[in-house]
């Protein structure tokens, strides 16, 4: 620590002792980190493409692990990540909104029950959704008696399940993002004989757009990885999302699907990753802040 | 506030007579109708709680959006709506649940148990008529049977195994009208009548045939000149004055209990062990009693019904040596997987952070990269891949620890391995949110509070001891907290990393190594081979409910704690 005193410039004995130490943690930590996505790479674009064949630089590449993700005829995996993908667009987009919604009342009007809505929204964070998977059982099941179209085995409910899980805690970070918006804004736009509506949709929802986008994205990919909610409500292979049909892929032979497997995740991580790099800022502010104010 | 907030009276007017109104009304009037429509249906199949939920969600819109004086409300109707019946009503039922013999063998209400009981049919055999029997046969070599007897009419048929579907196949041709048992006939259809002597040389053919008289009726060969009348009948009969059941099969009235029926004569201790053991039996009776009549081999969904049974499953969790064991196995080792993973994860991000922490260190931006990915992998996909890197024959870790000579590890295979990998895993999928937020709690830390540490004269371990971790620690508290309650329920990798396993034997539950709470709820609750115990399992996640609760509160306290004494 105290070596921030000392002058830029120095020997290489020197230059270790004061920073190479630093560099060798650093570096070991991005090997640790790296470690399985450096074999995810190679063993995606291996030809031979089984878990005991792999090897870091691959003898023969190849492009048929990708190609076979979305052959029918070789797996449903094609078909998994569309269904995943389309349930957490549309459970985000949807969830963001009502959030939004919520969010907005809480932040711009006063109204009995305020606070104690608020905190409630807090404290039923404590308990993830998740758990109740028994619950959902059996409410899937009994409201696809009356109405088949969001019964047991069908996105529709699943998706109602994600809404409904996830608009509470997302309302509440998003009030706190509105709070930073000036409520002069809305006074002007009220003078100019614009409604409550119109000020939602036309003032307050684009000066949000970068908390937006956060709720947007943090919605999606935990919906997109969900689990437990997914496997009890969805039943055939038709029906699943990546995650589980991923599971019952692998079931049948870990060994023989490897190269399929790192395919699939190299083609699932890489728009993630991407934009997590690339908006950095913005997500780690969303995650540590948590409700106060950007 | 309160000013802007009250609408002047132009719009209110307006909101009475615009369209915006009319629009609004009529929306809403069609999402009624739904409403009403669905409300009957589940009155109907008897879902009162769905009902409940129902008739709030509709009462709430109405306000909501008819109300001139519900402003909050438009904006907050949907979310709240979602979250009724999403979120609080999950918590609810499964609270409920916990409360219940809900269960494979028990998934039915009582009305419907009952009912699908009194449509158990069965074939009552040893009461039945005795009938005179005539074997014939035709050229393709098929036989054919002729029966009657005093109350049975004359019938010819083909016959069919015993273990056969019913098929009803009389012999076209023969006219039971004109049959007389002193004379029958010797020819019909074809079918000739044999002898005395031809029946003994067809006799292995006729064992274990049966000849259907009709859909409810048959005749089972008994004899070479004989045949027993057996007529189907319903099995159970409900006596709804004495809630009692009668068994036509083995003569025993059933008296109706915790769940299912329980039949005369078994003592009520023995009855239950039975139960326990042997789920799919509907009507339960003692093993001694049931040696020499076989249990009903009935569907274990027609079974019994569900009940409130009060605190069975709890007790069950603490006192049944076969479901404590394992029960206690997995929260210590939850709990310790819970704070190993925050130490490590934290650890590890912490060291990290203060590693980069120099303005002046080179590449520091493309460590931090680095060090994100795993964050943004999702999560699913690195497990899996994990799987296959610490696979035992085939994973990468062993073949490189092979090709250094250093003696390979069963990763996955046994259970302390399989609890380091699991804390392995969970240290490359948490440590990047520790550096996020660690690098971030470290940067608010002011730099004059250090320096004066260290021109006190103490060393950088102290000045990190006494200064920077104490502050670190305020800030970061309620995220280590929270932390702790995510991994506590980290289902995801548990499932897919080790599936709970290596699994124990000897238990009445389903039960791994590496089971935490969730992953071992989840088992019972699926029915991992054994039925699914929904009872049970909510039980069990009520007291993950419990520790969340203890957590957060504790979380709340502490950050409070550490505020009054880090403010002053």
């Amino acid at each position: 620590m105290t070596s921030e005193l000392r002058p830029a410039r120095r020997p290489l004995k020197v230059w270790f002792r004061r920073s190479g130490g630093r560099h060798l943690v650093a570096i070991l930590a991005a090997i640790f980190a790296l470690y399985p996505i450096v074999w995810i790479v190679s063993s995606a674009f291996n030809a031979s493409d089984s878990l005991a064949s792999a090897r870091i630089i691959p003898r023969d590449t190849t492009l048929s692990n990708f190609t076979d993700i979305f052959d029918s005829e070789v797996t449903s995996v094609g078909r998994w990540l569309w269904n995943s993908f389309s349930i957490a667009i549309i459970a985000a987009f949807v969830n963001t909104f009502i959030a939004a919604m919520a969010a907005n009342a809480f932040s711009r009007l006063e109204f009995w029950g305020r606070r104690v809505l608020l905190t409630s929204l807090l404290v039923m964070q404590i308990f993830p959704q998740f758990l109740g998977f028994i619950a959902f059982f059996v409410l899937s099941q009994q409201l696809g008696e009356v109405v088949g179209a969001i019964g047991f085995n069908t996105h529709a409910f699943l998706i109602l399940v994600y809404i409904g899980g996830a608009a509470g805690f997302n309302a509440f970070l998003l009030k706190g993002f509105l709070d930073s918006i000036p409520k002069s804004l809305d006074e002007a736009a009220r003078i100019d004989g614009a409604g409550p509506a119109t000020i939602f949709l036309r003032i307050i929802l684009p000066l949000a757009r970068p908390m937006l986008a956060v709720i947007f994205m943090i919605s999606f990919i935990a919906t997109f990885s969900e689990y437990i909610l997914a496997s009890f409500l969805l039943n055939g292979d038709d029906q699943l999302t990546l995650p589980i049909g991923l599971q019952v892929f692998l079931a049948e032979g870990y060994n023989a699907k490897w190269g399929v497997l790192s395919a699939i995740a190299l083609l699932g991580a890489t728009p993630i990753v991407t934009v997590f790099i690339a908006a950095q800022k913005h997500i780690i502010g969303g995650l540590t802040s948590g409700g106060t104010k950007g | 506030m309160t000013e802007t907030t009250r609408d002047r009276p132009s719009t209110r007017f307006a909101r009475y007579t615009g369209r915006a109104f009319w629009l609004r009304t009529a929306i809403v009037g069609i999402v009624d109708a739904f409403l009403v429509l669905g409300a009957v249906q589940f009155a109907q199949n008897r879902s009162w709680a769905v009902l409940a939920m129902l008739v709030l969600a509709g009462l709430l819109i109405n306000w909501a959006y008819l109300s001139p004086r519900a402003q909050a409300s438009r904006w907050l109707t949907p979310g709240l709506v979602l979250m009724m019946i999403f979120v609080v009503y999950p918590v609810l039922y499964t609270t409920y649940v916990s409360f219940t013999n809900f269960q494979t063998g028990n998934l039915l209400s009582r009305e419907q148990a009952i009912e699908r009981l009194e449509n158990v049919e069965v074939k009552t055999g040893e009461s039945g008529e005795l009938l005179d029997m005539l074997v014939y046969r035709d050229g393709a070599d098929q036989l054919a049977l002729l029966v009657a007897g005093a109350d049975t009419p004359p019938f010819m048929g083909l016959v069919r195994p015993a273990d056969g579907d019913v098929a009803v196949a009389p012999v076209a041709g023969f006219d039971a009208a004109t049959f007389d048992p002193a004379n029958p006939p010797e020819s019909v259809d074809g079918f000739e009548l044999l002898s005395g002597l031809a029946v003994t040389g067809e006799a292995g053919r006729l064992e274990d045939v049966v000849l259907d008289l009709s859909d409810a009726s048959s005749a089972e060969v008994e004899t070479l000149s004989s045949a027993r009348l057996i007529v189907a009948g319903l099995r159970f009969t409900y006596d709804s004055d004495a809630d009692t059941i009668f068994d036509a099969q083995t003569g025993r009235t059933c008296n109706a209990g915790e769940g299912t029926f329980f039949c005369d004569g078994v003592p009520e201790d023995e009855v239950q062990r039975v139960a326990r053991l042997a789920s799919d039996t509907t009507i339960v009776c003692a093993a001694s009693v049931c040696d020499d009549v076989p249990l009903f081999a009935l569907d274990q969904t027609l079974a019994g019904w569900r009940e409130v049974v009060g605190v069975d499953n709890y007790v069950d969790l603490f006192t049944n040596e076969r479901i404590r064991g394992p029960f206690g196995r997995v929260l210590l080792w939850n709990v310790v997987f819970g704070f190993g993973s925050v130490l490590l994860t934290f650890g590890l991000g912490l060291g990290l952070a203060l590693t980069l922490k120099n303005d002046d260190m080179k590449f520091r931006s493309v460590y931090r990269s680095i060090y994100i990915i795993p964050y943004a992998v999702p999560g699913f996909l690195s497990i899996l891949v994990w799987r296959g890197l610490l696979n035992n024959e085939f994973g990468q870790i062993n073949r490189m620890f092979d090709g250094l000579g250093i003696p390979t590890i069963d990763w996955l295979g046994s259970g302390t391995t399989a609890m380091i990998s699991v804390f392995l895993v969970n240290t490359w999928l948490g440590f990047p949110y520790m550096f996020l937020i660690a690098s971030g709690a470290l940067t608010s830390i002011p730099e004059e509070l250090i320096e004066a540490a260290r021109v006190d004269g103490a060393g950088p371990w102290k000045v990190f001891r006494m200064v920077t971790l104490p502050l670190l620690l305020v800030s970061t508290a309620p995220l280590l907290i929270g932390s702790f309650a995510f991994n506590f329920n980290n289902f995801l990798l548990i499932f897919l990393l080790t599936n709970g396993g290596p699994p124990l034997a000897g238990y009445d539950v389903p039960v791994g190594s590496t089971d935490i709470l969730i992953s071992f709820t989840f088992d019972i609750a699926a029915g991992a081979g054994r039925g699914s115990q929904f009872g049970l399992a909510s039980a069990i996640i009520v007291l993950i409910f419990v520790v969340l609760a203890t957590t957060s509160a504790m979380s709340f306290g502490l950050t409070k704690k550490l505020e009054e004494i880090y403010d002053q």
